[in-house]
């Protein structure tokens, strides 16, 4: 899961696995900073985003989020097309709101690990990116 | 959930999603290497970041690349399916890459191969959901997983008739932890390790006999 995160949020599997390289590393000399029972997958998925999204800024690119690995299967797939192309449309922030709850399937709380967003905003966010991908898709 | 959310939820499934990478201990010297190490240190760490493990490990071994700890209380964890534990597709040729030597399955069924860290896994119908998985035994004896058995759990030394270390987990709750997999319970295990490979076969249902016949069947 951590690979795919980084996947979105990069558009590159290389740089993606470079992120997660060097995530598992500083994760690894974090853990001393690990709060005991404290879920173990959101708080490694803070560190593979931000790993995945200061490659991004370091790239000078403008990746959108989205459906990226999606959209490469789009073509044969003309069923899906329609939800692709709405998704498409949508400002890359909700487009990585929707793509992490469900295309990813992540909960709402490493939802927001990953994206740097509040729980709540999490929230909010799905709710309204969904509102507009209803008006582009129906 | 709306019947838009549950689209976008198949088209999760749909996803071809390109393949993770593989940390192998091979690469010696290179970062893969290192990401490998610390893997295995996270995996480890995970459980000593655990107040209640860490200050009561009353014993624990090895068997290959799993490490068997006896703790007095176990770290928090709940129940899920054993299809939360295989990860993504792979094909045949790619965890014969992995595993250095191919994945050892029962003749008579071909299931479909899952790629998790370094482990590869497959679920077996035998009758009841069986998983299995095998990992490359790493250098030095590397842990890459780890279980953490209560007090009233029976962990003990059996013998598969295969000249291969053997031990048979049951009757008792028992953590499974392989990162980056989330914390589960796991249900009455097998594990061995035979050709460098470490083999885990777990079940809910599963039986010493029937684990003992599905590991004779692998070979």
């Amino acid at each position: 899961m951590s690979f795919r995160v980084a996947y979105v949020i990069t558009g590159s599997a290389a740089e993606a696995e470079d992120a997660v390289q060097d995530a598992l590393v500083k994760s690894w000399r974090a853990l001393g900073r690990f709060r005991a029972g404290e879920p173990f997958r959101p708080w490694l998925l803070r560190i593979v985003a931000n790993e995945a999204r200061n490659r991004r800024r370091s790239a000078g690119r403008r990746v959108r989020l989205a459906h990226r690995a999606a959209n490469e299967r789009a073509d044969d797939d003309l069923d899906r097309r329609p939800l692709l192309d709405a998704l498409n449309e949508l400002p890359p922030d909700a487009q990585a709101v929707l793509v992490c709850r469900y295309l990813l399937g992540l909960s709402e709380q490493e939802t927001a690990a990953a994206l740097d967003l509040a729980r709540g905003t999490v929230k909010s966010r799905t709710s309204r990116a969904l509102e507009r991908l209803r008006e582009h898709y129906e | 959930m709306s019947e838009l959310e549950r689209a976008l939820e198949q088209l999760g499934r749909e996803v071809d999603w390109p393949a993770t990478p593989a940390f192998t201990l091979r690469r010696a010297r290179s970062r893969r290497w290192l990401i490998a190490v610390a893997l295995a240190v996270v995996a480890l760490a995970i459980a000593f970041a655990v107040a209640p493990a860490r200050s009561a490990i009353l014993r624990f071994f090895h068997l290959g690349a799993v490490s068997i700890e006896r703790v007095d209380t176990l770290p928090a964890a709940r129940e899920r399916p054993l299809s939360s534990s295989l990860g993504v597709p792979i094909a045949q040729a790619d965890a014969r890459s992995l595993l250095g030597t191919p994945f050892r399955a029962p003749a008579h069924l071909k299931p479909r191969l899952y790629r998790s860290g370094q482990s590869v896994s497959a679920l077996l119908a035998a009758p009841e959901p069986v998983l299995l998985t095998e990992l490359r035994s790493g250098l030095n004896d590397q842990v890459l997983v780890k279980k953490l058995v209560g007090t009233s759990t029976d962990a003990r030394g059996v013998d598969l008739g295969l000249g291969a270390p053997a031990v048979w987990i049951a009757g008792g709750e028992h953590v499974y932890l392989a990162p980056p997999l989330p914390a589960r319970l796991a249900g009455n295990t097998l594990i061995w390790v035979r050709a460098g490979i470490t083999y885990r076969l777990e079940g809910k249902a599963l039986t010493l006999d029937r684990a003992r016949a599905l590991a004779r069947e692998l070979g």
